[in-house]
């Protein structure tokens, strides 16, 4: 783990304007994500664990470069994003790819199978008929459909296979980066493990990375090599996959592998069950983002930021009272 | 188990004229639920699970035909009028649906809302209705009722609606509560205070919850049964926690196998090939024969019955048949699970 990370975020925040209140008043300001340090190496997976709100999916967009971060450096492969123009720009687009929760939503309903899954390298470069057929119908096989439905139209698929279809689609200008974005959250269970099956078996066959963004634990602990576990919009935990759930030590991770351990033993989760709601982003607390809910809290809390505190190389906190709570 | 059951529903059937002719999104179910029980309804996508609940609640589309018989605390509902049902919904069941604005309008205020079920289905004078309305809003652990009453639905977050949905559902005390996927849209965290507020409801009106649902996880942490439905039918009858640790119909099984757990350390996991059969078409047989990988020749040509075991489990597959394959099937069976 010595070797350059292939994705690197450092000190990434990123702010949204809401609408004015006033005509006169500033407009005020929200922080989906703040100081964010990320490193992905090349061939792993990084999950991000955490519930609505949280800023997960606007790291994705980062990534993506769907967005600009307001403040830190998002850099591929030694590039920083926010620096490339021209060509360097389009050869950096074709090397992150993403598939969605939805992918119906990316589909236009009049458009064959054939001319979806070859878009994006269409716009990188021309393609002839033979070649775009065969490109096709390769990935097809790929993803485990028939090479034969390239002729279809995408209502003629189920949900399962429209997101195979994405994959498709995201694998055609062969990426080295993969964001998925809850890829199995709106898939029937059965189907949800012939997909994680799936993309385990592209990530193997074609050493991809995966920026992996799920708020099922099990689903994390099934796909990922490392963990980031995140709260109104910042890392509070991040480790190596058997760190964070053989020995998670933030109070909110615990109470996710809680509720997440009930699932499947049907114990009420033995940490309270977490009182009240995830608060605004707008109004960020000044302490820790947590000490509302957290059932340790203390005065501190309510006061200060705690920051990420390094364990181990790769296991970090950022909890005041982790050293207590371990004991 | 030998109270007389709250609700009984024998041979239900549902079928639903559409433009690919008549789909029978449920045949044949019968089961029975204790009064103060939870019991759930499992299933994938298309399974028939929200139209028998649909059906038990009477508020099936005007395309759908219902058969069978549904009887709710020793009185038959399935032939009842709308108007006569009128007086059964709010009063003796209630529904919480998946997303609580399509139960919520969005032009009033969640106080007045409440008070509407208060003065109409309930039945109570001014002064007293607004007592309750609070004291209801405190129940489901809305804090500030004061404030909150007076907020309209797009003002509280889904946990916040879900929580107000099911203290109008619950405010008439109904003995039954059908809950048609009530968690699915909320975050970790506002889930499980959800359920814990339907367990704390159970315990201080007794009332019994029927949960409508294709996260085994939900069903796992609060129901006591499971019924597990494939095809529109009822392929498994168990006490939940034993569905999980000893699934008998291959479906069940498979279901099981294909969940990824915590600290489960698998390279893989189980899938299931195939897709659900076309409810339109005829199925001879069983319907999950077609992906089941330890179908036999008699499951494609003979449909197999729900049989009950002891333990008051019951599973329709031939496999347990106890003429056909009496000693071979199960422990074949338990190996599914990796």
């Amino acid at each position: 783990m010595t070797a350059r990370p292939f994705v690197r975020m450092t000190g990434v925040t990123k702010q949204y304007a809401l609408p004015r209140q006033s005509l006169f008043a500033r407009s005020p300001e929200i922080s989906a994500v703040r100081g964010v340090d990320i490193a992905i190496h090349k061939g792993r997976t990084f999950a991000l664990v955490g519930e609505s709100g949280c800023g997960k999916s606007t790291l994705a967009k980062l990534l993506l470069r769907l967005e600009v971060p307001t403040e830190g450096t998002v850099e591929i492969d030694g590039q920083q994003l926010s620096g490339l123009t021209g060509a360097a720009d389009r050869r950096m687009r074709s090397r992150v790819q993403v598939v969605m929760q939805d992918p119906v939503a990316a589909m236009n309903p009049r458009e064959r199978v054939l001319n979806y899954v070859s878009e994006p390298l269409r716009a990188q470069r021309r393609l002839t008929r033979a070649e775009k057929t065969e490109l096709v119908e390769t990935l097809l096989r790929q993803v485990g459909l028939s090479p034969e439905t390239a002729q279809l139209y995408p209502h003629e698929f189920s949900g399962g296979q429209r997101q195979r279809l994405a994959i498709a689609r995201a694998l055609s200008v062969s990426p080295e980066l993969m964001v998925l974005d809850e890829p199995v959250s709106a898939l029937d269970v059965s189907v949800r493990a012939q997909i994680l099956n799936l993309l385990k078996d592209l990530q193997e066959a074609r050493s991809l990375t995966y920026a992996f963004i799920s708020h099922d634990l099990a689903i994390v602990e099934f796909m990922a090599d490392e963990v980031g576990v995140m709260y109104l919009g910042k890392i509070v935990e991040t480790g190596e996959r058997t760190q964070i759930f053989e020995n998670p030590r933030h109070p909110y991770t615990r109470a996710l592998l809680d509720l997440a351990r009930s699932n499947e033993t049907g114990a009420v989760p033995q940490s309270r069950t977490l009182a009240g709601a995830v608060p605004s982003p707008v109004d960020i607390p000044r302490g820790c983002g947590f000490a509302g809910r957290c059932t340790f809290a203390v005065a501190r809390c309510n006061e200060e930021q705690p920051q990420l505190e390094i364990l181990d190389t790769t296991h970090s906190v950022a909890c005041h009272r982790h050293r207590e709570l371990a004991a | 188990m030998a109270a007389e059951p709250l609700l009984s529903v024998s041979n239900l059937s549902v079928e639903i004229r559409s433009r690919r002719g008549l789909v029978c999104a449920v045949s044949d179910v019968s089961f029975s639920v204790q009064p103060g029980e939870f019991v759930g309804i499992a299933g994938e996508s298309g399974c028939g699970k929200s139209t028998l609940c649909h059906a038990i609640s009477r508020s099936l589309p005007p395309a759908a035909t219902l058969k069978g018989s549904i009887r709710l605390d020793g009185e038959e509902i399935a032939t009842k009028s709308e108007s006569q049902m009128r007086g059964i919904r709010g009063r003796k069941m209630s529904m919480i649906l998946q997303n609580p604005l399509t139960s919520l309008d969005p032009v009033f205020k969640i106080g007045a809302q409440i008070d509407e079920v208060l003065r109409h289905v309930v039945g109570l004078s001014g002064e007293e209705r607004r007592r309750r309305m609070l004291q209801l809003l405190e129940q489901v652990h809305i804090s500030d009722p004061e404030r909150r009453a007076r907020s309209y639905p797009h003002q509280l977050s889904g946990g916040m609606r879900q929580r107000v949905v099911t203290a109008m559902a619950s405010a008439p005390r109904p003995m039954l509560l059908l809950a048609d996927e009530p968690t699915t849209a909320l975050d970790v965290t506002i889930q499980e205070q959800i359920l814990g507020l339907f367990r704390e409801i159970r315990d201080l009106t007794g009332c019994t919850f029927i949960i409508v649902t294709h996260d085994l996880g939900i069903i796992r942490r609060l129901c006591d049964r499971v019924l597990v439905m494939y095809g529109g039918r009822l392929v498994e009858e168990s006490r939940a926690a034993e569905a999980f640790a000893h699934p008998r119909h291959p479906y069940t099984a498979a279901l099981v196998g294909s969940l990824p757990r915590i600290g489960d350390r698998r390279r893989r996991l189980q899938t299931i090939e195939g897709g659900t059969p076309d409810l339109a078409k005829a199925i001879e047989g069983c319907a999950f024969a077609p992906r089941c990988a330890f179908a036999i020749e008699r499951c494609a040509a003979e449909r197999p019955l729900l049989t009950g075991e002891k333990g008051g489990r019951a599973v329709a597959c031939h496999l347990f048949d106890a003429a056909a394959l009496p000693v071979v099937a199960a422990p074949a069976l338990s190996q599914v699970r990796l």
